[in-house]
């Protein structure tokens, strides 16, 4: 009984010193990013390079999902909505659920099991041969040098794809309503564009402005909470993946708390 | 080259373009030019050595400090090797130390050490 009530406790300050870190190293990066010092010219050249590597190489297999996923999603959500007679709401459902739901809800899953993964593996695997240390002896900062690039360049990739899926969601609404409900390109955008809100589209923006913080930087956490052996980096990814996925249910949560309070 | 001329970029905030000129006309000095776009593990121990020496060269006025150079070239038999490359970007740093066992002296051709 003692040993299930010292596990419970001691699993509850595991969880709650791991958040504390998570949160406090937040904020220092969210300082660090607004602060000019932090920007060079070897920044500038990181971010670049991580967003060729987050959203321009991921773009063959981001579209062909979104094509095919997106094609699926709106048939069966015009079909359904057309069952329930629920005609009058197709923007309001459209843009609420495909848009700011869906799209970057697919999006982040997509970055974090693409770049989350492999930006994990890449501090740990850095940690492991001591390149961590050797930036430090050249007194060059890691956070500025290693993590706010990526962290940077995966926000920007957030929004730019989920703004991709968005596109692709209601090009392939435009062929189903059109089979559907009888309804022209011009009537269909005049749809979308009346159901659009401002404060749909900021809660959208921030949202995935959020979601791209956190995707990198729990993995970068945890990755820097490997140790020097070669055995602790798999063990580093998956933790810091179980925490990527519980992060985006956090945020997730959220935001619709957010939309509809 | 990108993680030798990184020091440039961040101590003396030069460009990425100033700083890699800076490194490659350093490496055109030590003949490998070739090796600028070579990443670590493609590197020979050679190479290798020459493009740490470079980097911690790039420290401003710094003082360069070597321990156990033979560690990093065992197939080499004496340090002219590593005093021809010291030689070569000499205007990069102020001083050099270098710190072996005292067994290792005669591969450096000297008598005169002292003993820490």
């Amino acid at each position: 009984m003692k040993n299930i009530i010292e596990n419970i406790g001691s699993s509850t300050i595991g969880m709650i010193s791991s958040f504390y870190h998570t949160i406090t190293f937040a904020i220092l990066i969210t300082f660090k990013m607004f602060d000019r010092k932090t920007y060079n010219s070897a920044t500038l050249s990181v971010i670049t390079a991580q967003i060729y590597y987050t959203s321009v190489e991921i773009l063959p297999l981001f579209i062909c999902v979104s094509v095919i996923l997106g094609t699926l999603v709106m048939g069966i959500l015009l079909d359904t909505i057309k069952a329930l007679g629920l005609d009058q709401y197709l923007g309001t459902i459209l843009m609420g659920f495909a848009v700011n739901e869906l799209s970057p809800f697919v999006t982040v899953l997509l970055l974090a099991l693409r770049s989350g993964s492999a930006i994990n593996t890449e501090i740990a695997v850095m940690k492991v041969n001591r390149e961590l240390d050797t930036l430090q002896a050249f007194n060059i900062d890691e956070n500025n040098y290693l993590f706010i690039p990526r962290i940077i360049s995966v926000m920007i990739s957030l929004v730019l794809l989920t703004g991709l899926f968005s596109i692709v969601l209601l090009t392939s609404g435009v062929l189903f309503s059109n089979i559907l409900f009888g309804m022209g390109l011009n009537t269909y955008s005049m749809l979308l564009v009346n159901s659009i809100e401002f404060s749909d589209m900021t809660i959208l923006f921030f949202k995935c402005l959020t979601f791209g913080f956190f995707i990198t930087l729990i993995p970068i956490l945890s990755g820097m909470r490997a140790t020097y052996e070669l055995t602790s980096i798999p063990v580093s990814v998956l933790h810091g993946m179980i925490r990527v996925f519980i992060a985006i249910i956090m945020i997730e949560v959220l935001s619709l708390l957010a939309r509809f309070l | 080259m990108e993680n030798v001329a990184l020091i440039k970029q961040y101590h003396q905030k030069a460009s990425r373009k100033e700083a890699q000129n800076i490194v490659l006309q350093y490496l055109k000095k030590l003949n490998l030019e070739h090796i600028a776009h070579v990443r670590n593990p493609n590197l020979s121990e050679e190479e290798r050595f020459c493009g740490m020496l470079l980097r911690a060269a790039m420290v401003q006025s710094g003082v360069v400090l070597i321990y156990r150079p033979f560690m990093l070239l065992p197939a080499r038999i004496n340090a002219t090797f590593i005093y021809n490359i010291l030689k070569n970007i000499d205007d990069l740093y102020t001083q050099c130390f270098i710190f072996d066992f005292l067994w290792n002296k005669y591969r450096y051709g000297m008598n005169d050490v002292k003993e820490f």
